[in-house]
């Protein structure tokens, strides 16, 4: 459907967009995904037709957008500032974007009712939508964007000045509207919980091009590089260097770690970078097996309902870990790596 | 993200005004954008524009006007409604470029409508198809009002219109 060609697109004299490039499939919804200033928003409105890119193409089912005006492309657009209308009550903030439709008026009302029924506002119409919660402001303004049924719909950020406990339930409202609509949609943000609790495709975005793409559980089973693994906040980086090629084992600040690698081959003496990721860990007492064992000093621990998340200062570096069963901030302790829990990224 | 430039030409296609606001609305008919009214207090006979003041600027890229709502400042009270006689609206990037053929008409929040600059308007030299037009797309946004349908939507809740010029 949206294909994203060779993108190319400078801010002041830097690149900022350089060559990105991605596709959307029917139905998906795809998270553009990157810390700020990454060039997300500028990508949405060179899609959108709001700027033009300086090299590359937009195209919409092979054609390219190029020549289509903005207001010509059929795409819906949901930004951060949501911008209701306060001085029209919520069905007619829902049924603006129909009624330039000729529809009649009872056939506008009709689908203006059936989207606030869709964000579960159904008995919200003659409310004004000062008197809304911001939750609520919110699902109206989802409401109104997929009311004329776009072709595309786009997210800048729509959650960003909700609180956390209120973005979570929209997430989840958010992706079940999507997905009973099968409206394709791109998602912007720079939040990386959000963007896995809504995508069925990560997309991120680092130095102006496409960093990894791939599902959520895809990019967290392999992040694929350091950068990745660092934005998303996925555990610790160490360096290491390869001791025996296979299977692999190298020697790192932490010890001798026993990554799991995807790579045909890693030559003895090869330096790498390994994800030591936050899991679950067994205490280990009596130093039987050497692989994978770390030692230091229990940092803070905080409880997290079903498990106790604990921080390890191994002098080098601070790994984090998950423990059944709470253990005093100061007690040295020895912890063994599930084979899982360390990844080769190169 | 939203921001837009709003590029205001004469009949003849030079520029008189450019200014910034956000888009609210995209779709093949309407462009509708927010802005604020920047430049100092403008007293006129029928209206008082102070700056900070909520303009909703409805631009049509099939119809010969646009037509600003305009609210004071945050509040949610109605100053009224000026409409411009215009070309259809082009939008091209973050651009949205309007010609205007200086006839304009005021639709107050009661509904009065007040017709300005008809002089002008007689002065320029349109070609007979684009006087047609601009005829048209008058009417239109008188019977607009008069029947209180979109961008005047708000007088269903007010009083019965009059006409005054």
């Amino acid at each position: 459907m949206l294909e994203v060609r060779e993108v190319w697109k400078s801010y002041e004299g830097a690149p900022l967009l350089r060559g990105l490039s991605f596709h959307l499939a029917r139905g998906e919804t795809a998270c553009l995904l990157g810390p700020s200033g990454s060039g997300k928003s500028t990508l949405l409105r060179i899609i959108a037709g709001l700027e033009p890119a300086e090299a590359g193409q937009v195209l919409w089912e092979e054609q390219d957008l190029a020549p289509v005006a903005p207001h010509a492309r059929g795409f819906g657009l949901m930004f951060q500032e949501y911008a209701l209308f306060p001085h029209r009550n919520v069905l007619e903030n829902v049924a603006f974007g129909l009624r330039m439709q000729n529809l009649p008026k009872a056939e506008t009302d009709t689908r203006a009712r059936q989207a606030l029924a869709r964000v579960g506002l159904a008995d919200f119409s003659q409310r004004r939508v000062t008197d809304l919660s911001g939750g609520e402001q919110q699902r109206v303004a989802l409401a109104r964007a997929l009311a004329p049924r776009p072709r595309l719909l786009m997210l800048d950020e729509p959650l960003g000045s909700l609180d956390r406990g209120l973005r979570d339930q929209l997430l989840a409202d958010l992706r079940r509207i999507l997905a009973l609509d099968g409206t394709p949609a791109l998602y912007v943000t720079h939040d990386q919980e959000e963007a896995l609790a809504i995508a069925d495709r990560l997309l991120l975005i680092h130095d102006g091009r496409l960093q990894r793409s791939g599902t959520p559980a895809q990019v967290y089973a392999d992040p694929g590089d350091a950068w990745v693994a660092q934005f998303l906040n996925m555990g610790t980086l160490v360096p290491a260097r390869v001791i025996h090629s296979s299977p692999l084992r190298a020697q790192s600040d932490l010890g001798i770690l026993a990554p799991r690698c995807t790579h045909t081959h890693h030559a003895v003496g090869e330096y790498l970078t390994l994800l030591v990721r936050r899991a679950p860990v067994t205490l280990e007492r009596a130093a039987r097996r050497r692989d994978n064992l770390v030692r230091g000093i229990v940092q803070e621990v905080s409880f997290r309902g079903d498990s106790y998340r604990a921080t390890l200062d191994c002098s080098t570096h601070r790994v984090a870990f998950e423990l059944p069963h709470p253990v005093a901030p100061g007690t040295v302790l020895s912890i063994h790596l599930a084979p899982e829990a360390v990844l080769c990224l190169k | 993200m939203s921001e837009v430039t709003v590029v205001k030409r004469d009949w003849q296609g030079r520029e008189v005004l450019r200014w910034t606001g956000r888009a609210l609305h995209i779709d093949a008919d309407e462009i509708l954008v927010e802005a604020r009214f920047a430049r100092p207090t403008l007293r006129l006979p029928y209206l008082t524009l102070a700056q900070g003041d909520r303009m909703l600027e409805h631009y049509y890229t099939r119809r010969w006007y646009n037509v600003f709502e305009i609210y004071a400042g945050e509040s949610s009270q109605l100053k009224g409604w000026y409409c411009n006689i215009a070309r259809p609206v082009r939008m091209h990037g973050g651009l949205i470029e309007s010609e205007d053929l200086a006839l304009d008409l005021f639709v107050s929040p009661e509904g009065n409508t007040l017709l300005l600059d008809e002089e002008e308007f007689a002065g320029l030299a349109l070609s007979h198809d684009d006087r047609a037009q601009a005829a048209a797309g008058l009417a239109d946004l008188q019977a607009l009002a008069r029947e209180h349908r979109p961008p005047f939507e708000a007088l269903a809740q007010r009083g019965r219109p009059r006409e005054r010029g």
